[in-house]
């Protein structure tokens, strides 16, 4: 109950602010589309405009939530005092913000990307695009329900369980574990490395529904006396032992990846940070104030 | 950790790198965007103070700093900016928004430059004012200030800055020089000519008449326009005072240098006669010639045409045709034909000379037709005059006539008076002389029935005018002489009866000493008491019977 109350309130927050931006995109619409030259003509540019009463509020509240995005790694790295709450609760938080932001602060550009603070825009583009990457590849880490990531052996214990459950719960036999093996994509790691041994996760990903439809087919088929919710509950329990079999499989080369995925996700976002002081900064030195 | 560390460092410093190199256009400024054309040598980092205010965004007085023209404006508190800035509330930068790139238009018309409410500047167009381009008077040849001197870089071909709102700043003075530098007076925007504005009547030569209907170059004629083969109109210093000035003096001098003296404005022949005065000619108009119209003697309506007035007779008809040898003024003069009032006429010349009363009357009274010409008869008064007293006189033995009682001086009062009377058949005596003739002469019907004063009596009786109060006593038996026996004329009660005398009964003795009325008694007579003289017998007992009866 306390999942769906969650995941609901963190739809409805998405909800509002992809609405809310929507409606000022629909609003300003005909001034965005117009060429820079013939902005300041316009009846909307006092309000849009990136220093309007509109492109600024905006512009305030993407920066407060970049800089909301920063207390995430407060949390993971336990600063500020901050060793409260699950990581992927704060984790869900920040992609929240890291979303939310960008889309705020493209608003309060109105489209208009000059300057230096352009770089600190791309940056956070960088950052933004790069999270979402990196959510990927964080997802590629078995971990437990509080995010803590899984030992190996914890792992081994996991699928233990559920190969167990097939077996003496449902009596899956020795083809159909094989088939769930296939269908992981485990196999690969052996035979690839590296970027290409990433792309062929991504390559399982995206095969991987269409393969599990061919596999609940064919379970269903030569196996008609069971029920169909017993089929499902094997469905459940093949998809999760064939994801944590590729997990597993592609574990090491998920930490390299992750490692680097650091190694470019932080450096963009010290970038657009700085930038973005430079450029606040350079704002208040031209007499631009809290708006709200 | 350390390894992740260093490899985030490194490649940190590459994003940098890497997005200044990509970004190179924006590398070396934090420029919002770049400045509009006008203010491209106003780029870089080092100019941002030179338009924005540290702390305080674009400054309005550092626009002005460079913009002296439109400080110039402002200060002068005049125009489109100052009306902007001060009753508007707007800043520089809400209209002239920079930061949106080199091609971006500074100067922005909101709904096209041909639509630009041009009452903002202070100046409303009006009339062909509107139907003008703008660049017919936003050129460069019409600035009236210095605009180079107070911003070097400006573009007088673009700019729409110092105009000044002065007829003359733009339209050249077709009047030289001559009138008022405001020409709105006079003219309007709708259009030069006419000059619908002008009143002739506010100048100092206010026209009337025909002078109205005369285009206006017959007063103010064109003269060369100096250094031009053009010409303008001369509006002032044109002499006005006397008529002549414009106008030929068809009279020469004549009749001096006051028109206005016989003219007026309208019209040359609507010469006023009150104005004129005719003794300047050889004629002096007098009685009623001062109230005929010109136009009765110079029927020509050519005033100046010589007339002949030597004789009445070159203007008037003769008619008496020749008859009183045309020397009219013998009988007739100004003050009218008929000359009511006194004649001057010589009536003797008639042979019948015209006295008293006569001399006053109207001349028709006699000469009724008219004509008087005409004879009349006037051997008798009766032939003018009605005889009221009804032919009593003219019936009488004999005749009479009017004139004898009469004489022009008035009917009344008459010469008929009291020793008059005496050649009547009625000398006045006594108490007769102190009576009014009306008392005596009362009116009567005549046989012709009107009502008619007596005069003829055909007996002289006392009864006539008296009453006999002795109701016919006496007049029995002399009813002529009856009164005169006792009475005289000098009063009633005086009597010439003397009893002895008179009476049948002489008084003698006591009866000397008896009172009238003891033998005379009164007695009733018909409603009357009458006192008893006759008849009475004189037997002593008809009174003394009487007595002692009583």
């Amino acid at each position: 109950m306390k999942k769906v109350l969650y995941r609901t309130f963190i739809l409805s927050l998405y909800g509002t602010g992809i609405v809310f931006a929507l409606a000022v995109a629909r609003f300003g619409w005909h001034y965005y589309s117009l060429p820079t030259v013939e902005r300041p003509h316009d009846t909307l540019h006092q309000i849009l405009k990136p220093g309007g009463l509109w492109g600024h509020g905006l512009g305030i509240i993407g920066s407060c939530m970049i800089l909301l995005l920063f207390l995430y790694s407060a949390r993971k790295r336990e600063l500020l005092c901050l060793r409260f709450g699950r990581m992927r609760r704060w984790l869900d938080v920040h992609i929240f913000f890291g979303i939310m932001g960008p889309i705020l602060i493209t608003l309060h550009t109105a489209m208009k990307f000059n300057g230096i603070v352009a770089i600190s825009y791309f940056s956070m583009l960088a950052v933004m695009f790069s999270g979402i990457f990196g959510r990927y590849i964080y997802k590629q880490i078995p971990r437990d329900k509080s995010g803590m990531e899984l030992t190996l052996e914890q792992i081994k214990s996991q699928d233990r369980s559920m190969t167990q459950m097939l077996f003496e719960k449902f009596h899956v036999s020795d083809a159909i574990q094989s088939q769930i093996h296939q269908i992981s994509g485990a196999h690969l790691a052996d035979s690839s490395r590296g970027l290409s041994a990433f792309f062929l996760v991504i390559l399982n990903d995206m095969k991987r529904p269409f393969l599990f439809r061919k596999f609940r087919r064919a379970l269903s088929a030569q196996n008609t006396h069971i029920p169909a919710a017993e089929i499902a509950h094997i469905l459940h329990i093949a998809k999760q032992k064939s994801l944590l079999l590729r997990k597993r499989a592609f574990l090491n080369i998920a930490h390299e990846i992750f490692h680097y995925w650091h190694v470019i996700h932080k450096p963009f976002a010290y970038v657009m940070i700085i930038i973005m002081f430079v450029h606040i900064s350079v704002a208040v030195l031209f007499g631009y104030r809290w708006v709200f | 950790m350390l390894k992740g560390n260093r490899d985030t460092i490194i490649l940190f410093a590459a994003t940098v790198l890497g997005q200044f190199v990509l970004a190179s256009e924006c590398r070396t400024q934090i420029s919002p965007g770049k400045l509009a054309g006008p203010h491209a040598f106003l780029e870089g980092l080092t100019n941002c103070v030179k338009c924005h205010e540290l702390g305080h965004g674009p400054s309005e007085e550092k626009c002005l700093d460079c913009h002296l023209e439109i400080k110039l404006h402002l200060k002068a508190k005049r125009g489109l900016h100052y009306k902007a800035v001060t009753l508007d509330r707007e800043s520089c930068i809400s209209c002239h928004g920079d930061h949106a790139g080199r091609k971006f238009q500074m100067i922005h018309w909101a709904n096209g430059q041909e639509n630009f409410e041009h009452e903002k500047s202070g100046f409303t167009l009006n009339g062909k004012h509107g139907q003008l381009e703008c660049n017919e008077c936003h050129k460069p040849e019409l600035i009236q200030v210095d605009l180079k001197k107070l911003q070097p870089k400006i573009n007088l071909d673009k700019s729409f800055l110092g105009l000044k709102t002065s007829c003359r700043s733009c339209h050249k003075d077709e009047h030289q020089m001559q009138l008022d530098k405001n020409c709105r007076k006079c003219h309007s925007e709708k259009a030069w000519k006419p000059a619908s504005k002008f009143d002739h009547n506010q100048a100092n030569f206010q026209l009337t008449g025909k002078h109205l209907n005369v285009e206006c170059a017959k007063c103010h004629p064109s003269l060369p326009k100096p250094g031009t083969q053009g010409t303008f109109a001369k509006f002032t210093r044109i002499e006005f005072s006397s008529c002549v000035a414009c106008h030929k003096d068809e009279h020469q001098g004549k009749f001096g240098n006051d028109c206005r003296s016989c003219h007026n404005t309208g019209g040359w022949r609507e010469i006023n006669p009150n104005k004129f005065d005719h003794s300047k000619t050889d004629f002096l108009l007098l009685g009623k010639h001062k109230q005929v119209t010109c136009n009765k003697c110079h029927t020509s309506g050519n005033m100046l045409l010589p007339l002949q007035f030597d004789s009445c007779v070159a203007c008037h008809k003769d008619v008496h045709a020749g008859k009183f040898k045309q020397d009219c003024k013998s009988c007739h003069n100004e003050n009218g034909w008929k000359n009511r009032g006194q004649t001057i006429f010589d009536h003797t010349q008639t042979g019948f000379t015209l006295h008293g009363r006569h001399v006053g009357l109207d001349c028709v009274k006699c000469h009724k037709s008219g004509d008087m010409l005409k004879p009349i008869k006037s051997k008798q008064c009766s032939d003018c005059h009605q005889d009221i007293h009804e032919k009593q006189f003219v019936l009488r033995e004999g005749g009479s006539r009017c004139e004898s009682c009469h004489n022009e001086q008035g009917f009344i009062p008459t010469l008929f008076g009291v020793d008059e009377h005496k050649t009547s058949r009625f000398p006045l005596t006594g108490s007769h002389l102190a009576t009014p003739c009306v008392a005596c002469h009362k009116m009567v019907t005549a046989k012709s029935g009107a009502q008619v004063r007596q005069f003829i009596f055909s007996q002289i009786l006392c009864k006539a005018c008296h009453q006999d109060p002795h109701l016919g006593q006496f007049s029995r038996n002399n009813p002529v002489k009856a009164c005169e026996n006792c009475h005289k004329s000098s009063g009633w009660s005086i009597l010439q009866f003397i009893h002895d005398r008179d009476s049948r009964f002489k008084l003698e003795g006591a009866h000397r000493n008896v009172a009238c009325e003891r033998c005379h008694i009164a007695v009733n007579v018909t409603n009357a008491i009458l006192t008893l003289y006759k008849p009475i017998n004189p037997a002593c007992e008809t009174c003394h019977l009487q007595k002692k009866l009583r």
